[in-house]
């Protein structure tokens, strides 16, 4: 069962996850974007910002509560992917492409469950927010040391 | 107006039609995934990944729509009521 952990600042869980393509096949040009993981959210969202530059073409409209009252927006089919980091040291396995010089050899746990989410304007540190949609599919611990981890 | 329906012209357009036809939807397809195209139901799914894996089997220029049944109204934590999500 892959096992994220990080740090947290004592008010919010932030985590790098990887947006995908229902089909689950990896984009050439794919990169890590910043979660907020909230409890509080039925739902998870990206950013238009980021639907755009991943080209993702909406499939639907979902209804979202808004500070002004209930408000319409597209939503996306797509999977979520945990980018972890290897152990220095460690051997790559058979296939898996060599990092670019400097970086650090990733590997990425996709969660497998298609998520229905909505788009919405960002502007804060963050390009993905984690509902419970994908929350309770695993398991989140949040740890009174400062760590947190998700287990799915 | 371009003879050419886009993909938010489409989705926009399925929604108007699917809000309409939501109540009669919900008395016998509630928690199901309506694919909709040009402002049709063309089939019920158990899920999304359902619907979606059909559409793109039926309709190759990707015009179609997926809509759960429900009344639920999503929310987004924190910046459903602190912030301006601004629509999208």
């Amino acid at each position: 069962m892959p096992c994220i952990w990080g740090q947290h600042n004592g008010s919010q869980l932030f985590c790098a996850v990887v947006i995908l393509p229902p089909s689950g096949a990896v984009p050439a040009n794919q990169t890590a974007a910043t979660a907020l993981i909230d409890t509080g959210a039925t739902t998870t969202g990206i950013t238009t910002a980021l639907a755009a530059q991943l080209q993702m073409q909406p499939v639907g409209i979902m209804q979202i509560h808004g500070v002004g009252g209930v408000q319409n927006h597209n939503s996306h089919l797509f999977l979520v992917g945990f980018p972890f980091a290897f152990p220095p040291g460690a051997p790559l396995p058979a296939g898996h492409p060599p990092p670019p010089p400097g970086q650090m050899p990733i590997q990425l746990h996709v969660l497998q469950k298609v998520i229905q989410g909505c788009a919405f304007r960002g502007g804060g540190p963050f390009q993905v927010l984690l509902g419970m949609d994908v929350i309770s599919v695993g398991s989140l611990v949040v740890q009174g040391n400062g760590t947190f981890s998700f287990s799915f | 107006m371009s003879a050419v329906r886009t993909k938010q012209e489409e989705v926009d357009r399925n929604f108007e039609f699917f809000q309409r036809e939501l109540p009669n939807l919900l008395r016998e397809h509630a928690g199901k995934f309506a694919l909709i195209r040009t402002c049709e139901i063309t089939g019920f799914y158990d899920t999304a990944q359902d619907a979606y894996t059909a559409g793109s089997q039926l309709y190759a220029d990707g015009l179609f729509s997926i809509q759960r049944i429900t009344q639920e109204i999503g929310d987004l934590g924190f910046y459903s009521h602190a912030m301006h999500l601004g629509a999208a």
